[in-house]
């Protein structure tokens, strides 16, 4: 027995665990599961009954929930209908969608059946009226509690009212749309009378309804407005092909509640606010004075900037209300059912073309939030907000509650209302946090030559991302610019869009700030306004119009000397002071890069035509299909480029003489063959000044250089890339022979650069730094060559195994044969003298050395390291002469030097 | 819950009960950081969103210690990604004094080796080092930090001018460091990790000369591009880059992993592989994400050449037998080093599995890729356009297209005798414009201006039973061998 239990117990305790576990799972699938996704799309929804039992249980709740007693009573009235047309006008409702092209059920004109009722005020006093019900969609009119529109007879209205319309609460937001209308009252926007109140319809309990007089001469007349104007609204539900009309493509869509007798049927303003929606609109230059003649833009601005505080996306083709006052012209806009929404980015359009055109302009956006950012700022404004909501809350909550025929529980109202509640701070929150987002990318550039020649200092890119748009206000300039200032001579230009500077740019004033800045530099002010606006673009969109990348919307300046003041490298980059338009504090510089346009500005010619070279250097003759010569006397200006694909060959006994820092860049090999009697000489034009190089870069055919004689050469960057010898080939085999290389200016007489080397009977004399330099050379020979007296070192090497023999190398200030980075040398049969290295070894090299003479250098060997990321060197010795040399050996920081044999 | 059963998980897993036994081989090293220093650190983390941001980029001091040499280290989190520092295994840059360098390094990364698909990048590293391609030094090691148990990381040495020298590489570069994603949208986005040292000002024009290869003039003059192209990069190189990232499944070449420098001394952007990852096998004819190597692959001469070096590869057992083994030797280091890690954040149920997929992954790139690359189809269909026994003269039009998934390459044969033969340039008709033909040309399946060719052969005059021959033959561009053809008509 005892056993049993304790058996039934162990189970009963299973089971117990088992259905706690699926408790606990079935809660957490219905905390993560959409409730609509159950009801929808689970068995829940199909079990019959199962949803009308919840909503039973939920509405079984509803007496738990009072709400606090209204500070003010809600004025009641009653509305009874006449029976036997009440059912008529139910019977009339839709209950299928008009089309397949619509989306919900809707109120078409054949529904729209009036009835004859008793309306009664809270007075007492009795009103004939027609009603019928309203609103497009069936959120109104499908259920027990429907939206009505009440019409009085003309001769007995309801306090000044001909017509009035009692709105399902819920569907305005419940507080939203008073609080949108207490807002357009601030900023002086017409909006209809809107008040709570209750209703008993038929003999109902009270019904809470929004109470809002309908459209018409009268209600305009009492808000102290024109009753002879158009006033017009959108809508939808007259075509099969759509639900809602797309009024600014036809003007045909439009229609009008109140009418200005003077001019029936006239929809000639209309007309012109559809021309100002067309897709691209705003770019026209006079798009915004259009604009101004027809629509009251301060209301316009006014109107987008409560939207944005109401987070709002319900004004697209339906909900445009417009009047058209023929007094001044002009259209005003009327804020109507903006609900209340979620925020969402700024970078969002406002959601019909017209508003979408408007606000691209940027001087109209950037004024809307300006208008939202000094409404959020104000503390006093926000808490007044928040102050009406709650007041408004107090209003309605309990009649909310109380309302018997409404369609949500009183669970669900509880739960809207504080949603609503908190999307209101949220809002200003967001706003408060998305206005301060300004972000800018800058790019300066150093014009190209010819933009420098017209007087084009700097060209500025900016680019705005949003989400408020920048200003350029401050320029720090150099003070070379000061002078220029006052008299208009630095000028600063607005590009008009072709990214050149020419006479259709916009000319930007400039004017010096008194106070220096914190270095003491002197600074321009950029006078502000449109001119200096750096606005964002259309952000990117997806298919449903939510934004989904921020723009890079680009405005370039150009920075003018309008003399021969020019600036200097070290003047660049300029310091900018750039704010956000709306706050006023520095905009966010996420990216700021500085480009020279000179580094690149002849690469085109490296791959121009043969045709277009010999056009550019008639010196150059042409030869075969492909090829170009030179031959006689020449002295070259400039930089010459050769470009691919050329066969270029230089005759024997020609004489270039190079300008001061002229070049010659191949991107060809150069068969470069004189002949002892007839050498290829390269000489300075002027023997003190010293030209550029004369380069060979990337060419896949093997170069031969011979019997050439240069001098006075030094170093260059052409097309973004770096020459340091005076001869140089980088990437394009060669082989020099019979050559003399000498007084070059810059780092290396001759540099070669990942090439196989061949070099044979070559003489390096009096090269200010280096006479050759090889770097990350594939494998090669340097043989039977001289080098005497170069300014540094006579042989540098890198990152080469390479061969050198039968080679004399003296009078170098530095070391005779340099041999650095990774590089493994055999050096035989050679002679190095009167150098202060005879031979260094750096940076994990390994040299090996054989019948070599040291003479009378400082250090015959030295090896060290020179760069801490390498490890020791080595050098091997043997069969070598040691004469007359200060020291022999120098082996530092774990250096090994081995001697054999040695003399 | 994710965490708690990871937790628990991790908890009764035996093997982290086991201190790990480090291979031979494989450095370890011990770092110290002070406790309040971590905890800032880690408050400073919570705050941060789904990108690392400056403000969580803070350095803090710590005594790094490898064969009893203590180095004073600045440390910091990397990884732009959360995986890579929210949890409590992080991946770090470690910047070593300049007067004290490690093994000659200045800078290195310590990654999460998940993050790198385990031993898939240093399988990649391997590849791209026997492609002559740039590679910084990476390998296994296990770390311990304030005394926890070793765990296992890939070091990757960090991109300073010293580890382009000890490469033997100029150091006259700018390396380029994008902004995540919108890196190709505006030059104002880039930045260097190097800056060459032959320029006076720190600028950026050789990354804006890259930018307008896609963006601009340049881009939209299909000559000009092409000349720039050749002219910016080894053709070699990039084939060779391209070929090693579609052996990884090419899938991580997004804005933020283009590793590129121009090199000052050549005038050449040089592609790096960088964080290629590896995924499930991708098509041939699907371009890269990237708008960069999207524009350098688009022409199918560039792509012909990486394949043809993918099929040298694929066709090599000996080098692939060497790269799995390589790949199975890494994993064993692995192993003997995750399953005892007891920071780290899967369990090694989950890795194991990985390990597995990762593999898998290997092979199933290698046979998709020498799969589609030995495929190349085509639909041909041709038409008598002018026949004439006066003239002697017949023209008879071929429309092929070109169905991949391999580019092929259609040429004349010699069974109609005396003819010439003549690609259309565009209206379909024959007429002057029409280009006369003398070498192979490409047909290539994914041509922006569509896969039908259209070509004709004019010739003599044959009658009806005189030929059955189309007078063409298509190959495989790679392989050489016939492609597959289906005859349309007539």
């Amino acid at each position: 027995m005892r056993r049993l239990s304790l058996i039934f117990g162990i189970l009963g305790f299973i089971i117990a665990l088992q259905l706690i576990g699926a408790f606990v799972l079935a809660i957490l699938i219905y905390q993560i599961t959409p409730n609509r996704v159950l009801a929808e799309q689970t068995f829940i929804g199909r079990m019959p009954g199962a949803l009308s039992m919840v909503r039973v249980a939920d509405r079984a709740m509803n007496i738990f929930y009072r709400g606090s007693k209204p500070n003010e009573p809600l004025q009641k009235y009653s509305l009874d209908i006449d029976k036997d047309q009440y059912r008529e006008l139910l019977s009339a409702l839709p209950t299928n969608l008009p089309s397949p092209w619509y989306g919900n059920l809707y109120l078409m004109d054949e529904n729209k059946v009036w009835a004859d009722a008793v309306f009664t005020d809270e007075e007492g006093e009795t009103y004939d009226v027609e009603v019928r019900v309203r609103g497009d969609i069936f959120n109104h009119w499908a259920y027990n509690k429907k939206s009505w529109r009440v019409k009085f007879s003309n001769d007995k209205l309801f306090h000044g009212m001909s017509s009035l319309n009692l709105i399902l609460p819920e569907d305005r937001g419940w507080f939203a749309e008073n609080l949108n209308v207490d807002r357009a009252r601030k900023f002086n926007l017409l909006h209809p009378p809107i008040r709570f109140v209750t209703v008993s319809v038929n003999g109902s309990g009270p019904l809470l309804y929004t109470e809002i007089e309908h459209w018409n001469k009268n209600m305009l007349e009492k808000q102290k407005y024109s009753g002879d104007v158009n006033l017009y609204s959108s809508g939808g539900g007259n075509s099969y092909f759509q639900q809602w009309n797309p009024v600014f493509d036809f003007v045909e869509y439009w229609e009008k509640n109140v009418e200005n007798p003077a001019s029936p049927d006239n929809y000639e303003e209309v007309e012109q606010l559809i021309v100002l929606s067309k897709e691209g609109a705003h770019e026209d230059s006079q798009y915004l004075e259009r604009l101004k003649s027809i629509v009251d833009v301060d209301h316009l601005v006014s109107w987008y900037a409560i939207s944005l505080l109401a987070g709002s996306r319900h004004v697209t083709d339906f909900n445009v209300r417009m009047f058209f006052d023929t007094s001044t012209g002009k259209f005003q806009p009327i804020p109507w059912d903006i609900h209340l929404y979620a925020p969402r980015t700024l970078l969002t359009l406002p959601g019909n073309k017209f508003l979408n055109e408007v606000f691209r302009v940027p001087t109209l956006r950037l004024a809307a939030y300006n208008r939202v950012w000094e409404y959020i700022q104000d503390d006093a404004q926000i808490e007044s907000d928040l102050q009406k909501v709650d007041s408004y809350i107090n209003q309605i909550e309990r009649y909310a509650y109380r309302d018997s025929l409404k369609i949500n529980s009183n669970r669900q109202v509880k739960k809207q209302i504080e949603n609503l509640k908190s999307l209101v701070s949220e809002n200003f929150n967001f706003l408060k946090n998305e206005l301060k987002v300004s972000e800018v990318l800058v790019a300066q550039r150093i014009p190209d030559s010819s933009q420098i020649s017209r007087g084009i200092l700097l060209k500025l890119e900016l680019t705005s991302r949003g989400v408020a748009a920048a200003s350029l206000d401050e320029i720090h300039i150099p003070d070379v610019l000061v002078p220029l200032v006052q008299d208009n001579r630095l000028q600063l230009w607005r590009d008009t869009g072709d990214g050149v500077w020419d006479e259709n740019d916009i000319s930007v004033s400039l004017s010096l700030r008194d106070k220096p800045d914190k270095n003491d530099g002197r600074v321009v002010v950029v006078k502000s306004g449109k001119n200096s606006l750096i606005w964002p673009g259309d952000a990117e969109l997806d298919e449903n119009g939510r934004a989904v990348s921020a723009p890079y919307t680009k405005h370039i300046f150009f920075l003018v000397s309008r003399d021969d003041t020019r600036l200097k490298d070290s003047d660049y980059p300029l310091n900018l002071d750039i704010k956000n338009a709306v706050t006023g504090k520095k905009a966010d510089v996420i990216g700021e890069v500085l480009l020279d346009e000179r580094t690149f500005e002849n690469l085109w010619q490296s791959y121009a035509s043969r045709e277009d070279f010999l056009n550019r250097y008639p010196f150059f003759r042409p030869e075969g299909e492909n090829g170009v010569y030179l031959s006689g006397n020449y002295t070259i200006q400039g930089t010459v480029v050769v470009p691919t694909n050329i066969i270029f060959r230089i005759e024997p006994g020609t004489v270039i003489r190079m300008g001061k820092d002229a070049s010659i860049l191949s991107y060809s090999s150069v068969n470069m063959i004189g002949s002892q009697g007839r050498p290829i000489v390269i000489e300075p034009e002027n023997e003190n000044e010293p030209w550029g190089v004369f380069a060979v870069l990337n060419a896949k055919e093997p170069s031969k250089v011979k019997w050439i004689n240069a001098s006075g050469g030094g170093e260059a960057t052409i097309n973004g890339t770096k020459f340091s010898g005076m001869i140089a080939f980088h990437n394009s085999p060669v082989t020099i022979l019979d050559s003399v290389i000498q007084k070059a200016t810059g780092d290396d007489g001759l540099n070669l650069k990942y090439v196989y080397v061949d070099i044979n009977r070559v003489r390096f004399e009096e090269n200010a730094f280096d006479g050759l330099d090889i770097d990350m050379a594939l494998s090669g020979v340097i043989e039977n060559s001289l080098f005497i007296n170069n300014g540094n070192d006579g042989i540098d090497i890198s990152g080469s195994p390479l061969v050198i023999r039968n080679t004399e190398i003296e009078g170098s200030s530095d070391k005779c044969i340099s041999v650095g980075e990774q590089s493994t040398p055999l050096i035989y049969d050679t002679t190095v003298r009167n150098c202060h290295y005879g031979l260094a070894v750096k940076d994990d090299s390994h040299a090996k050395v054989e019948r070599m003479l040291f003479e009378k250098n400082d250090i015959a060997i030295g090896a060290y390291i020179k760069k801490n990321i390498f490890q020791a060197p080595s050098v091997t010795v043997t069969e070598s002469v040691f004469t007359r040399n200060e020291e022999n050996i120098l082996a530092l920081s774990g250096a090994v030097i081995t001697i054999d044999s040695a003399k | 819950m994710r965490t708690v059963i990871r937790n628990i998980h991790n908890r009764v897993d035996v093997f982290q009960v086991i201190p790990a036994k480090i291979p031979e081989g494989v450095p370890f090293y011990s770092i110290k950081i002070l406790d309040d220093d971590m905890r800032n650190l880690n408050t400073v983390l919570q705050n941060e969103g789904n990108v690392l941001s400056d403000d969580g980029r803070i350095w803090i001091s710590a005594n790094f210690v490898n064969n009893n040499h203590v180095y004073d280290v600045k440390m910091r989190v990397r990884g732009d990604q959360p995986n890579h520092w929210e949890n409590k295994k992080k991946s770090w840059r470690i910047k070593f004094n300049k007067n004290d360098l490690f093994s000659g390094m200045r800078e290195m990364n310590l990654i999460l080796p998940e993050d790198r698909a385990w031993f898939a990048e240093l399988l990649n590293n391997k590849r791209a080092k026997d492609m002559n391609l740039l590679q910084p030094p990476m390998r296994y090691v296990a770390v311990s930090i304030n005394n926890s148990r070793p765990m296992l990381y890939l070091e990757v040495e960090h991109w300073t001018v010293e580890m382009f020298e000890k490469q033997g590489r100029s150091s006259n570069i700018d390396m380029f460091k994008q902004s995540f994603l919108d890196t190709f949208k505006d030059i104002s986005m880039w930045d260097t990790y190097i800056d060459s040292n032959s320029q006076n000002l720190h600028s950026l024009e050789s990354a804006n000369l890259l930018l307008s290869i896609i963006n601009g003039d340049n881009a939209r003059n299909s000559s000009v591009l092409s000349s720039l192209i050749d002219l910016l990069f080894f053709e070699e190189e990039l084939a060779l880059w391209y070929a090693h990232s579609l052996l990884a499944g090419d899938g991580h070449v997004v804005g933020d992993n283009v590793r590129l420098f121009y090199d000052y001394t050549l005038g050449k952007f040089v592609p790096v592989p960088w964080d290629v990852y590896l995924f499930e096998p991708k098509s041939i004819t699907e371009l890269p994400i990237n708008p960069l190597w999207k524009t350098l692959f688009a022409s199918a001469e560039k792509r012909l050449m990486t394949h043809k070096i993918l099929w040298a590869y694929l066709s090599d057992q000996k080098r692939i037998d060497e790269d799995l083994q390589y790949a199975n030797e890494q994993r064993e280091i692995i192993e003997s080093i995750i399953y005892k890690d007891t920071q780290k954040y899967q369990t090694n149920r989950e890795i194991r599995k990985d390990l597995n997929r990762r593999m898998e992954q290997i092979l199933a790139n290698m046979s998709s890729l020498k799969e589609e690359i030995s495929t190349s189809k085509a639909k041909v269909s041709w038409d008598t356009v002018l026949e004439s026994k006066d003239e002697n003269r017949r023209v008879v039009s071929i429309d092929v297209i070109a169905e991949g998934p391999e580019i092929s390459s259609i040429s004349k044969d010699d069974s109609f005798g005396d003819s010439s033969f003549y690609m259309d340039t565009g209206n379909s008709q024959y007429d002057e414009t029409d280009i006369l033909i003398s070498e192979d040309v490409l047909l290539d399946p994914i041509r922006n201006e569509g896969n039908m060719y259209r070509f004709f052969i004019v010739g003599p005059y044959v009658t009806a039973s005189g030929s059955n021959s189309l007078g063409i033959k298509i190959i495989n561009s790679v392989t050489g061998k016939p492609a597959t053809l289906e005859l349309l008509s007539p």
